[in-house]
């Protein structure tokens, strides 16, 4: 594909989004369907899955798209991306379940989506009996920076969360670490119940399909002990069902940058941080601050 | 082409929803001039019209839990009192007390003659008091009508309804047996006119309010200024259900 086409074809979207690798579909999926169609950046595209052979293509200009093979998903650009396909050093590691989650289509901005994911408040009501307890629901302060990498960083993230336990309905503090690699890309850390000084992670790669469309696509890398790996997808599916008619309701669909536009308390910082973090990265894609 | 919802109407009252369907513990979801609306009542009986839209994340107020004295939001559940829409708890942060910065905008609501009525803005020259919008000589007990949800613009009901309504309705749908006559319009959005059942050939008084959802959609809200006895309610009903309902596909379907 040469330089002036992408360019052109890009319909004006800012660099640091268009120039970088988005999953567009799980492997496993594509190998019984034979063909995918979806969107990316409004842009619509076919994967073909053929004597196989995989390939993508760019349906308003039939230019195939290079494409990257990583953790279960099909990952493709429009653009040109001078970074590779992100990696997890977690997702390395055999004696973790790595599994793709169940694509889920949200009709909300993806970089809503991306919020939701890292939004610790939510958890004692949206997930309350899962992931938090009404009755202990205050956040506590925790420490939000941009590290060396540009990646937003929130730790030292504390919830009380209910055990699952047949012994009652005991709880125990579960400490989570959130990373905000990319705009449509954010992961989580969180003490495994078992092994106290590991952690289970999860991360959401999120697709804009256009600026108030997505589809997120979950990847957990998950400490086996005597869980299955359905398990986990199923309980990830349960948690994020909860959180789909959510994402739908907010209003305006896309996320708004500006600080008067929406309130916020001190236990949203990672929030705030993430709207000033693409206010000043001049993402517009997704945000109000666009059409 | 200029919207009929222009900005000056968002002083005007507006009937909005019947009473009745603002039960107990409900949350009604409106819209009023393009704008999303949240309506319900305190367990004090007492009504409000909201934005329809959480201040903290800009969820729907229209999905959470009302309690009775407060609307509890689905995602972070955050509360907001009745009337005042003053947030109250915050259960992030219990111990803090929500500096009045954080509320909801709610909306000037009344209920009257079997409606809930909301109007966006004060407008201060044309403060006028609701009676005005509503012209009723003789006060006989009134009966609302099913509401009258259509695709259509404002505009678009109001001109077949005072252009076309009359010549049309007796001609296409003679089925109906009943029809309007002698439409007049007392303001942009409330026409007043004769009601004829053609068996009986008895009239009543019926007013029509026009209730602009968006630029192209309108609430039609039908009310009788009569009473309907007992024994012949559910056939009236029926009938003037008839009767909407083929004015709103004919204003549906004519619409280009
Ligand atoms: S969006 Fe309503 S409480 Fe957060
Ligand atoms: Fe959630």
């Amino acid at each position: 594909m040469n330089k002036q086409n992408a360019s052109l074809s890009n319909g004006g979207i800012e660099s640091i989004l268009i120039d970088d690798w988005y999953v567009v579909t799980d492997l496993e999926s594509m190998y019984k369907k034979g063909r995918h169609r979806t969107r990316l950046f409004d842009v619509p595209i076919c994967i073909e899955y053929e004597a196989n052979c995989l390939s993508v293509i760019r349906e308003d200009s039939n230019v195939k798209l290079p494409f990257g093979e990583v953790y279960g998903y099909l990952w493709t650009t429009l653009g040109n991306p001078i970074d590779d396909i992100v990696r997890f050093l977690e997702c390395e590691e055999n004696d973790r379940h790595v599994v793709t989650g169940g694509s889920i289509a949200v009709h909300a901005s993806g970089l809503r989506a991306v919020e939701n994911f890292f939004d610790l408040s939510h958890l004692p009501i949206v997930h309350k009996g899962y992931l938090g307890v009404e009755a202990k629901s205050e956040i506590f302060p925790y420490e939000v920076t941009v590290d060396e990498n540009n990646w937003i960083i929130a730790d030292g993230c504390h919830i009380f969360q209910p055990m699952v336990s047949p012994m009652g309905d005991d709880g125990i503090d579960v400490e989570y670490m959130f990373r905000v690699p990319r705009p449509y890309m954010v992961s989580l850390y969180k003490s495994n119940a078992i092994e106290t000084n590991r952690r289970d992670f999860i991360a959401l790669f999120v697709q804009p399909v256009d600026q108030e469309h997505c589809v997120a696509h979950p990847l957990l890398a998950y400490l086996k002990h005597d869980l299955d790996a359905s398990t986990v997808r199923l309980y990830m599916q349960l948690i994020f069902a909860q959180d789909k008619p959510i994402l739908e309701n907010q209003q305006p669909k896309r996320l708004p940058l500006d600080t008067g536009d929406e309130l916020s308390v001190i236990g949203d910082k990672i929030s705030t941080t993430y709207r000033r973090w693409l206010r000043e990265q001049g993402v517009n894609y997704g945000t109000t601050q666009d059409g | 082409m200029t919207s009929v919802l222009d900005q000056s109407f968002r002083g005007w009252w507006f009937p909005v929803v019947r009473s009745q369907e603002i039960g107990l513990r409900h949350i009604h979801r409106s819209q009023l001039l393009n704008q999303e609306l949240a309506i319900w009542r305190d367990d004090g009986g007492q009504i409000n019209a909201w934005e329809n839209r959480c201040p903290h994340r800009g969820t729907r107020l229209s999905i959470g839990l009302n309690t009775g004295a407060e609307i509890k939001c689905q995602y972070h559940g955050w509360r907001y009192a009745s009337q005042s829409g003053q947030c109250t708890f915050i259960p992030a942060h219990p111990n803090m007390e929500p500096s009045p910065r954080y509320c909801v905008n709610t909306y000037e609501c009344i209920e009257k003659y079997g409606y809930v009525w909301v109007r966006l803005e004060k407008d201060k020259d044309k403060d006028e008091d609701i009676e005005s919008l509503f012209v009723l000589t003789e006060k006989l007990s009134l009966t609302t009508l099913r509401s009258v949800y259509t695709m259509a613009s404002t505009t678009r009901i109001r001109d077949w309804l005072i252009n076309n309504c009359e010549s049309q309705l007796k001609v296409n749908s003679p089925s109906l047996d009943c029809s309007l006559t002698g439409i007049q319009q007392h303001h942009s959005f409330c026409l007043e006119a004769l009601s004829i059942n053609n068996q009986t050939e008895k009239s009543v008084t019926m007013f029509i309010y026009l209730h602009p959802l968006t630029d192209d959609a309108t609430v039609i809200h039908p009310l009788l200024n009569a009473s309907i006895s007992p024994e012949i309610r559910l056939d009236e009903l029926r009938r003037y259900n008839r009767l909407f309902g083929t004015i709103r596909d004919v204003c549906e379907t004519d619409n280009v």
